[in-house]
């Protein structure tokens, strides 16, 4: 565990520099296409690399910090949050290199590729969040390591339950604002429906991930034995919130739509509900687990 | 009507032993022992019983019913 966290430090501090060097020479290369020089050949060979480099640093630290999803820490809202945004930023080191390309094209035809830039940049934003995010995670799991070695191992464990229900709010919080990103920014059309459909696909994919391992933890149990008494009694109130939320939330968004009164495309519905009633499970399991 | 508990006591007569350990013992995670001990949570009769087996005491010696605060909130 010492080492894996060491492991982990590094690679984020890693990150951080590719990152901001990515950031770097994507905004000199944003200028010299607005001010229409050229750009020299080895400038876009450094930025595949770094891409290419970010996406192996992905990779393994999602391996890794899949690793401590086990073991019970102080940290498990920022271990959480790192292997949302690491799946998160993954997926946006991949629309890097479809906008780049595209802007590559059409710096050749027109010089108009502001909306793929507003994507590059948010990408990039999000890479530096989350090289900050696992930064932080890293240094809060190296000073506490020598706490939590002390403590008896828990024979019933609620260290994954309690990550799963954590990775569903901060992946139902990430979607929702990227939905409103794709909705406030104005991005290229064509491009807007195949990223909400992506990203939609891509933030679940943390939490689906945790509900796996947390099965596969399982398995050797009884159904009957995955909660014990207080975890069944938490989820059975957030079930009921959430048939209260789901039914009257969507019903209110429903007929704001069918009278005219909110102009929404009827492709975020789904999107918008999943997140939402992801949000509200999890976040009121969590709230009442945490309560006591 | 509050359902409380001596469950502390008992624990720290027990060689002052942690949430964790009772709850490794009964099978339950430790933030439900927190939640029982702090009256957050009325466990089962399952689950008392086998705190109960473990301590050897009766129920009765555990958990007990606090009328008076039904009478200070004036509900009865």
């Amino acid at each position: 565990m010492k080492k894996s966290i060491r492991f982990l430090l590094i690679l984020s501090i890693l990150l951080l520099c590719l990152a901001a060097g990515n950031t770097a020479m994507l905004m000199h290369m944003n200028a010299a296409l607005q001010t229409n020089l050229t750009i020299a050949e080895w400038k876009s060979y450094t930025v595949a690399a770094l891409i290419i480099t970010m996406v192996f640093i992905h990779l393994v630290s999602v391996i890794v910090i899949g690793s401590h999803l086990r073991k019970d820490s102080q940290e498990k809202i920022l271990r959480s949050a790192s292997v949302v945004f690491c799946v998160f930023s993954f997926f946006l080191l991949l629309v890097d290199v479809v906008m780049l390309q595209e802007i590559g094209k059409e710096s050749l035809v027109i010089n108009d590729a502001l909306g793929e830039w507003k994507i590059v940049f948010f990408g990039q934003a999000v890479h530096i969040l989350f090289s900050l995010i696992l930064l932080a995670y890293s240094l809060s799991a190296k000073r506490s390591l020598s706490e939590s070695e002390a403590g008896p191992q828990a024979l019933k464990d609620e260290t994954v339950f309690l990550t799963v229900n954590q990775v569903g709010v901060i992946t139902a919080v990430v979607g929702l604002g990227f939905i409103l990103f794709l909705l406030g920014f104005q991005i290229p059309a064509g491009y807007a429906v195949g990223l909400r459909f992506m990203a939609t696909l891509i933030l679940l994919l943390p939490y689906f991930l945790s509900v796996i391992y947390w099965i596969c933890t399982k398995c050797r149990e009884k159904p009957v034995e995955w909660y014990d008494e207080k975890q069944y009694q938490d989820i059975s109130h957030a079930a009921l919130v959430i048939l209260l939320i789901s039914v009257v939330g969507m019903g209110i968004l429903y007929g704001c739509y069918s009278k005219g009164v909110i102009a929404l495309d009827p492709s975020l519905f789904f999107p918008i509900y999943l997140f939402l009633v992801l949000l509200s499970f999890s976040g009121i399991t969590l709230y009442l687990n945490k309560k006591a | 009507m509050k359902l409380e508990n001596n469950l502390r006591k008992y624990r720290f007569e027990h060689d002052e032993m942690t949430q964790q350990e009772l709850a490794n013992a009964v099978g339950v995670t430790r933030l439900t022992i927190h939640s029982v001990e702090t009256g957050k949570f009325v466990p089962s009769t399952l689950l008392a019983l086998k705190i109960a087996r473990f301590f050897g005491k009766r129920v009765e010696d555990i958990f007990y019913i606090n009328d008076e605060e039904d009478v200070i909130g004036g509900k009865e």
